[in-house]
């Protein structure tokens, strides 16, 4: 009898274990990460699908706000463009970027995981182990991911990296290992022992990064994409050199082949669709790396859909695009300069929009639901482009004080957007200067294509030949980033003063005149102020992260000065 | 009496052994069950009702009398849950008892195993299924409504295979669905899909296959018992925590040999445009005509608008010309469009009567049942017919059920059941609904539900004509026969049950059962429905650029666009099987030690498995009218392609669990019991993580019978039976996520172009170690009583419950890649109070007249939860939790008045006053502050009364059920803008017209185009302002309701008249359903209280009346 029941019992003990075994059932048909194409596959979703686009550009100088009465705007805009901190939520807003930017982070930490597992290694401490076992690239490619996502982090809810004030700024925590934890707490650190964490990543991938493997090699970190990402952040570094090495490596020796054919693009019909879907192509060589997003930035910016907020005429014909340059309109507006570019940006303009739209951004639709027609508005970017490349590369090169070879990447630049007739003779570094010197900084009711540099690292004075290569290199970057949203980092990087001003009707503008024109100040961004540093999400806050620092601003304190119009005008 | 007898029985059996007295004679015998035969322990026998001579069976059933006079009559057998039985003195007797399925006198059956009610310190209720039986309603679960305190049965849809929202004891998980688990013969059913408690109300395709019994024959069910609280429940763990409803099948009885046929013949009432407030075309036309005047219908709009019906209708014909005679379908005059339109005002167009049909729903049964004292059976077979209450509903299903149980030797006992149903079905055609977050809308385009459709309908269309929508050729009739669902569904279940007794005490059972179900929806999309036409209406060049369902080439941005799919029209499958097994072994023993301490221990394990496997599929351009093939444009794939739409899908997933054990009870005298259940449960459903899949469930629980002591006697027969029981527990319920590791799935990311696809992994959730089940802790109090010879009967209950552990939103940092989370931080608490009282008002040998009036209080409130609710969720209708709220609250918009121009205002999330400034998807809890706190959708009072009334083989069955304490939303039919298909209901008469209205009325006006152009130019769309009304407190009712729900009328014919027509027994019997409601709040103006009008498959409960025949043979 008592054997019977030992019997028993011990039959139960054994269901009890293999049970466990039973159990192991994947419940559905979720993943198991353990090869290396699925590791190749995680890593695609490592690139962040919500984009920086909006609120950089909407935070940054390309904008004004044309009259408190139009309607064209949401809460959302009205926050992102006072440089407020964002409490509202769409997918344009910072929180999804915040939230995006470390899901990617999670994807390559995840990957690096799996790595660990099947090579027997615990970090990339022991990168040699694991490229011996044949997952170089994949941890390449991670790592590539985690530093971007990071770096991209950092710019926007960081103050810029400098090298005097970056050990004591506020960072962003940086996230090397899979999060299993439901709700744990982290700490920011600062911006130096961020970067530093960035460089040592992607020191690595550069090592190993390696093109074979990807099927759609423009959605990933591509060897030349990592050189272009490498220089972008080693000239945020003040690296300068490394900036112009990797630069020179992402270019290749002709860089005038691999530059935007926008003489192609400009024969196109002038269409949004037509121009900003051959933009995004992915075979273009100028594209790097792209970005998809559930974003409706093409939408708000290359199309008066927004109409509050707007990269407007009198922006456009003062400091950008339609302004007098370096490379000798005499006329400024769009009548006179829309002929010079191979691809002239656009003007809407009526009672209550006024537009000069880059037709860059598409704004594409994903159905879930042909049939209900259900489905998500998306945008889709360049995270890096050639274009970007050459003029990092000149920047560098004239804080090295290279200024000849600055030129030169210049002068390929203009060539690739200014049509031949109308740009005839190559500048001369003194010809650059010569333009620059004379012109006075910009106001907010006196635009020009000069605004003064204030960063933290040295530069010569006004009017000598760095601060006039300077703010000829920074002009033509904000032009060529129009729309991709990197001038905001230019401003935080040179510490450039930018205002937020309401512009008015224009009623004395003639035909082709801008149609709006300055009528009130409203608000500085100083040098040190510390809205250049985004505020976390709210709910970030909320689950006690440390925000960054605000200033109180009561209303009446702000900054205002009515405009004053002169006697004859009234 | 008889409750006197079995205190007695209890009291004596305490005594034991018998004492005995000289007399003349010695009866032996044995008490048996008549179901299976088995012996029955613990039941008295006496001679004659004289308690002076007695005993008690033992545990093989047997009983010796000593000393029985000579001149006694009869023995008479009494057993808890059985009828008494009587036989002849002999010196050798068998007896056998019939079960007896009153209530307070019934074992209860936990699916597991059956314990004697005086044993059982749980909160249990049983249902007779021929009590509860609602005759022509197919679904059983249905027929639960009110049967039971603390279960409520919402009726959301009437369609067939549509489950009711069933709720035991309330919510007890707020992102959870809260269903309780049906078992059905010791069997753990599941649903093909899963369809959560929200999802039961949209009107979605797949609400047709969430009823997990809809293939059970309501004729073949036996009884129900609806386990409540944790003591009950405990045993099933880590799936019960919502209640437990057990089914028992009929079985076959030793000796009874009978063949039943049972026939319902069921008729239905069409609807009737008088019980809505719906406008006849007279008023319509009026409105329209309102419409026209400010700025609509007018001929540039209308004649190329995607929607239109009299006025588009017109115009077309205006500009229709008949080359063959040289006329327009209309001249083009004053008088010409007026006579046009006033014969559209004389219509009155009754959409009910075309709609719905005269057809009478049948349902035929037939079971034979019998067996011997080593083998029984029961077998059936049915039919049900449905032609359809509306257009292209119809019903079929067959069903086939056989149990049989052997007795293969002393010690071995054998039963195997077998089911299967197959159902077939027909719905109008129908996609699924979806909100729009921004504006508010819920909306489902291409509805044809025929019930929205009569009542969202203009009166003044003409039914034969055709008019527009999606800028093609519609008629609902014609789009109902060329659009439509073909639902197959089959069940089987096979199961066998072995019994092993190797010695009295000690029963060990093993049981093995298999499940099989499967499912097809293909929806059928006719070449000429209006859904296929749409794809190639391009028959102006205003329409083509505007028609949303033309396709234009990204790489051919020149080109105009064009239709992907120029012939046929679509083709839709999805199918749905699951498949799975249980195998349970488990071992009871049962002992009286010394006389007064019985033990009760059952143990076992049980493991299961489940596998549930899913296709969908869509073919585009199939010619139905052309020999049924396929001509497919590639363009579909191409757009498919760029728009990152799946072409078909796949879908898997397992379910594995595996748990132990153990139950005991110890009872002392029969007065006092305590009973403790452990249960050690595991799944896989928490993915591979080894840490969060175990849970343990316990319970503690105790009852005194308080009838059993000594000095309660005295107060018999006014107190007869009085019993108090106390439990707590702890039980779960799986988490509604699943991330205890990390969640990785496969999908295709969006990319512009169809050259740069690419598959992709993705983090769907990260992982939680810390995830578990959710919990729940709960104290239940009983108490039943029987009065003047259990002549009233109370049955109380009292409960209080915590849940906590439960999944809801925490905020993070996001620094591991996720800033809204899931995880086990919610509680909640609920509590409520359940009466029954059953009295037997008059009873003389004829006539007797029975009451039944149950009540159950039940409210909870969220204790804790992150709020991260939009606006939206909490104003929409279906309810949403809160902290500090009930787990489904419904808010409203504060309504402010309307304003000097008729327009509706309210003070929106900043609490400023506002006419359209809602932002919908607000979800900051300081801004939600603002909204208005409506009340609970779920019903917090519910119940019933019925009463029975019977004279010789008469009986009459009133029923009448009630509920009270929840809101609904009212329809939303105020629009910023309308069109000329709109139906409006009578309240518009009082709309808001001229400047001052606004004192007297809060109807809104008509917005005219110019006052919404005005208004949208300034980004104030009034399509926000109208939602928001719709959304408004103006728009919540009280879901409160008194139903006349049943009234019968059954006659049995007596022995002399069956038996000349050589039958065993005849019943006739007729039933009308759903009459009306005796109480509902006057705003609901003719909605049903309790069904969700939501379009696509959904209907509400017919008026109906049943004649069903029963011939016993």
């Amino acid at each position: 009898m008592k054997a019977k029941y030992i019997f028993a019992a011990s039959l139960m003990l054994l269901g009890l274990v293999s049970c466990d075994k039973f159990l192991d059932t994947m419940p559905d048909n979720r993943a198991e990460v353990n090869s290396a194409s699925k590791i190749r596959a995680l890593l695609t979703s490592g690139y962040p699908t919500n984009t920086y686009l909006t609120f950089n550009e909407y935070m940054s100088d390309n904008v004004d706000n044309l009259g408190d009465d139009n309607p064209g705007t949401s809460r959302y805009m009205d926050q992102i463009y006072n440089w407020e901190d964002v409490t509202e939520t769409s997918n344009d807003s910072p929180k999804y970027f915040w939230s995006e930017s470390y899901l990617g982070i999670a994807h390559a930490n995840q990957a690096l995981d799996a790595i660990y597992n099947l090579t027997g290694t615990t970090s990339i401490a022991e990168a040699d182990k694991i490229v011996a076992a044949g997952y170089g690239a994949e941890m390449a490619e991670a790592l590539l991911i985690r530093a971007y996502n990071h770096f991209m982090l950092v710019n926007e809810f960081c103050l810029n990296y400098n090298s005097q004030t970056s050990t004591k700024d506020l960072g962003i925590p940086y996230m090397e290992q899979v999060e299993q934890e439901l709700n744990p707490k982290y700490d920011r650190g600062n911006v130096a022992g961020v970067y530093e964490k960035i460089e040592r990543d992607l020191e690595l991938g550069l090592q190993y990064v390696n093109d074979s493997y990807y099927q759609v090699p423009k959605y990933h970190f591509n060897t030349r994409a990592a050189y272009a990402f490498a220089t972008r952040f080693y000239l945020y570094y003040e690296k300068w050199d490394k900036a112009v090495d990797y630069a020179t490596k992402c270019l290749g020796t002709q860089p005038a082949t691999v530059l935007r054919d926008w003489e192609s693009i400009g024969k196109l019909e002038r269409d949004w669709d037509v121009r900003s879907y051959e933009f995004v192509k992915s075979d273009s060589d100028a594209n790097l790396l792209m970005f998809t997003s559930y974003s409706a930035f093409g939408y708000y910016f290359c199309y008066p859909g927004m109409t509050k907020y707007s990269h407007n005429s009198y922006l456009s014909f003062n400091e950008v695009g339609y302004a007098k340059n370096v490379w000798g309109n005499t006329e400024t507006g769009w009548r006179n300069v829309s002929g010079w570019y191979y691809m002239s940006p656009e003007w809407y303009n009526g009672a209550t929009y006024d537009l000069i739209a880059y037709f860059k951004i598409p704004y594409m639709f994903e159905y879930t639901d042909p049939v209900a027609r259900i489905g998500y508005a998306h945008a889709v970017c360049p995270a890096f482009t050639t274009d970007e490349a050459l003029l990092s590369r000149a920047e560098a090169n004239i804080m090295l004080q290279n200024y000849d070879a600055a030129t030169a990447d210049i002068n390929t630049w203009i060539h690739s957007v200014i049509k031949p007739a109308y740009f005839t003779k190559d500048l001369t570094t003194e010809d650059i200067v010569a333009f620059y010197a004379p012109i006075p900084y910009a106001t907010w009711d006196n635009s020009t294509i000069k605004k003064k540099l204030n960063p933290a690292f040295s530069i010569g004075a006004e009017g000598s030949i760095q601060e006039s290569m300077l703010q000829c290199v920074l002009g033509l970057k904000r032009m060529d980033q129009m729309a991709q949203g990197l001038r905001w980092f230019d401003i935080k990087r040179y510490g450039i003063e930018i205002w937020r001003r309401t512009m008015e009707p224009d009623s004395k503008a003639a035909q082709y005149d801008a149609s709006f024109k300055p009528m009130r100040l409203d608000d500085v961004l100083t040098v040190n102020d510390p809205r250049r540093a985004m505020q976390i999400p709210q709910d970030v806050i909320t689950a006690g992260l440390t925000p960054n620092p605000r200033k109180t601003v009561k209303q009446d304190e702000r900054v205002y000065k009515p405009m004053i119009l002169p006697v004859a005008n009234q | 009496m008889k409750k006197f007898r079995f205190f007695l029985a209890a009291f004596l059996m305490v005594l034991a052994s018998a004492v005995a007295q000289a007399q003349t004679k010695t009866v032996k015998g044995t008490v048996v069950s008549a179901v299976d035969g088995q012996p029955l322990v613990g039941a008295t026998v006496t001679v004659d009702g004289n308690t002076k001579y007695y005993a008690i069976t033992d545990l093989d059933g047997n009983f010796q009398i000593n000393n029985v006079p000579s001149g006694a009559k009869y023995l008479i057998a009494a057993n808890l849950g059985y009828k008494d039985g009587q036989v002849p003195v002999a010196a050798q007797v068998r007896i056998a008892l019939e079960e007896d399925a009153n209530v307070l006198d019934a074992a209860v059956a936990t699916g597991m195993y059956t314990v004697d009610r005086r044993l059982n310190t749980g909160s249990t209720v049983k249902v007779d299924a021929a009590e509860a039986n609602i005759s022509g309603m197919a679904d059983i679960s249905r027929s639960l409504e009110g049967r039971a305190a603390g279960v409520s049965v919402q009726n959301v849809s009437g369609t067939f295979g549509t489950a009711p929202k069933i709720r035991v004891r309330g919510a007890t998980s707020i992102y959870g669905s809260s269903k309780p688990l049906w078992v059905v013969d010791g069997v753990i059913m599941e649903d093909v899909v899963d369809v959560s408690a929200d999802d039961l109300s949209s009107g979605d395709a797949n609400t047709l296959i969430s009823s997990a019994i809809a293939g059970l024959n309501s004729d073949d069910i036996e009884s129900f018992d609806i386990l409540k609280d944790g003591s009950a429940t405990s045993i099933y763990g880590a799936r019960a925590m919502a209640g437990v409803i057990v089914v028992t099948t009929k079985k076959g009885r030793a000796g009874q040999n009978r063949i039943t046929y049972t026939g319902e013949y069921t008729y239905r009432l069409k609807p009737s445009y008088d019980t809505f407030n719906i406008m006849n075309s007279q008023d319509q036309m009026e409105v329209y005509q309102e419409l026209q005047q400010k700025g609509y219908l007018n001929y540039a709009e209308t004649a190329n608008a995607s929607d239109s019906g009299i006025y588009g209708k017109m115009y077309q014909l205006i500009t229709q010309y008949d080359a063959s005679n040289g006329t327009f379908g209309l001249e083009n005059t004053q008088a010409a469009r007026n006579a046009y339109l006033r014969a559209a005002e004389y219509r009155n167009t009754d959409w009910f009567d075309l709609l719905f049909n005269n057809t009478i729903q049948h349902n035929h049964s037939v079971s034979a049942s019998g067996g011997s004292e080593k083998a029984n059976y029961y077998a059936s077979l049915s039919v049900m017919q449905d032609p359809g209450w509306t257009k292209q509903s119809s019903v079929q299903r067959y069903t086939a059920n056989v149990n049989t149980g052997f007795k293969i030797s002393e010690m071995l006992t054998l039963n195997l059941i077998g089911n299967a149903s197959y159902r077939k079905q027909r719905a109008p055609g129908t996609i699924n609904s979806e909100t729009d977050v921004v504006s508010g809308e819920v909306k489902r385009d291409f509805d044809i539900n025929p019930y929205s459709y009569a009542l969202n309908t203009s009166r003044a269309l003409d039914p034969n004509e055709y008019y527009t929508r999606n800028y093609s050729a519609f008629n609902i009739m014609h789009e109902l026969e060329n659009n439509y669902i073909d639902l197959g569904v089959n069940d089987i279940r096979v199961q066998g049950e072995i019994k092993f007794k190797p010695f009295q005490s000690l029963e060990i059972s093993g049981i093995a059962a298999y499940k099989h179900a499967g499912t097809t929806q293909e929806h059928y999309i006719l070449d000429y429905a209006n859904q296929a036409l749409a794809y190639r209406e391009m028959s102006t060049p205003a329409i083509r650029d505007a028609n949303p369902f033309l396709y234009k080439d990204p790489e051919n941005l020149y080109g105009y666009k064009y239709s992907v799919m120029p012939v046929g029209g679509i083709y839709e499958r999805s199918e749905n099987t699951m498949d799975g097994w249980d195998l349970r072994a488990t071992a009871s023993f049962n002992k009286t030690f010394a006389k007064d301490h019985t033990l009760n221990l059952f143990g076992g394990a049980e493991v299961s498995s489940l596998d549930r496997h899913n296709t969908w599929f869509r073919g585009w351009g199939m010619q139905y009218d052309f020999g049924e093939i396929a001509n497919y444009d590639y363009h579909v794939f191409k757009q498919g392609s760029e728009e990152n739409t799946q072409y078909y899908k796949l879908g898997n997933t397992h379910v594995r669990s595996a748990a132990f054990f153990a139950n005991g009870t110890y009872s002392y005298k029969g007065k006092y019991v305590l009973n403790g259940t452990v249960r050690y449960e595991g799944t896989n459903f928490l993915g591979k993580s080894r840490s969060a899949r175990w849970l343990p469930t316990w319970n503690i629980s105790g009852a005194w019978n308080a009838h059993e002591e000594d000095f309660m006697k005295s107060l018999y027969p006014v107190l007869s039976h009085l019993s108090l029981k106390a439990s707590y527990s702890l039980t779960g319920d799986r988490p509604s996520v699943t991330n205890s590791f990390v969640v990785i799935r496969a999908y295709n990311p969006w990319r512009p172009f169809a050259n740069d696809k690419e598959s992709a992994l993705a983090i769907e959730q990260l992982a939680n170690l810390a995830l578990t089940y959710e919990k729940k802790q709960e104290l239940n109090v009983s108490l039943e009583a029987g009065l003047f010879d259990n002549r009233v009967n109370i049955a109380a209950d009292w409960y209080t419950r915590n849940n906590f552990d439960l999944i809801g939103p925490v905020t993070t940092q996001g620094i591991g890649g996720e800033v809204d989370k899931m995880g086990n931080v919610a509680s909640m608490y609920s509590d409520g109070v359940e009466v029954s009282l059953t009295t037997t008002n008059i009873k003389t040998r004829d006539f007797t007249w029975s009451t039944n009036f149950i009540y159950s209080h039940s409210r909870n409130w969220v204790s804790k939860l992150e709020s991260k609710a939009r606006m939206i969720d909490l104003i929409k209708g279906t309810g949403f939790a809160r902290e500090g709220y009930p787990v489904r609250s419904l808010f409203s918009l504060q309504f402010d008045g309307l304003n000097s121009e008729g327009l509706p205002t309210f003070i929106n999330e900043d609490g400023q006053k506002t006419v359209s400034g809602i932002y919908f998807q607000e979800n900051d809890p300081e801004k939600l502050e603002n909204l208005v706190y409506s009340g609970s959708v779920d019903p917090t009072d519910v119940g019933s009364f019925g009463n029975i009334f019977t004279w010789k083989g008469f009986k009459l069955n009133v029923f009448i059920t009630y509920s009270f304490g929840n809101v609904i939303r009212l329809d939303p039919v105020f629009k910023a803008s309308y069109d000329d298909l709109d139906s409006m209901p009578k309240e518009f008469r009082n709309r808001w017209t001229v400047p001052g209205d606004e004192e007297r009325t809060t109807i809104p006006v008509i917005a005219s185009s110019w006052q919404n152009r005005v208004y949208s130019s300034s980004g104030n769309y009034l399509s926000y302002a109208y939602n928001a009304y719709n959304f408004s407190t103006e728009r919540v009712a009280k879901g409160d309701f008194i139903r006349l729900k049943e009234i019968s009328l059954a006659y049995d014919f007596p022995k002399s008249i069956t038996q000349k027509m050589h039958i065993g027994s005849l019943g006739l019997k007729l039933q009308a359903t759903n009459l009306f409601l005796l109480y509902a709040d006057k705003k609901l103006n003719g909605q049903d209280p309790e069904f969700f009008n939501t379009g696509g498959v959904a209907v509400p409960l017919p008026k109906q009346f049943t004649l069903t025949l029963k011939i016993g043979i």
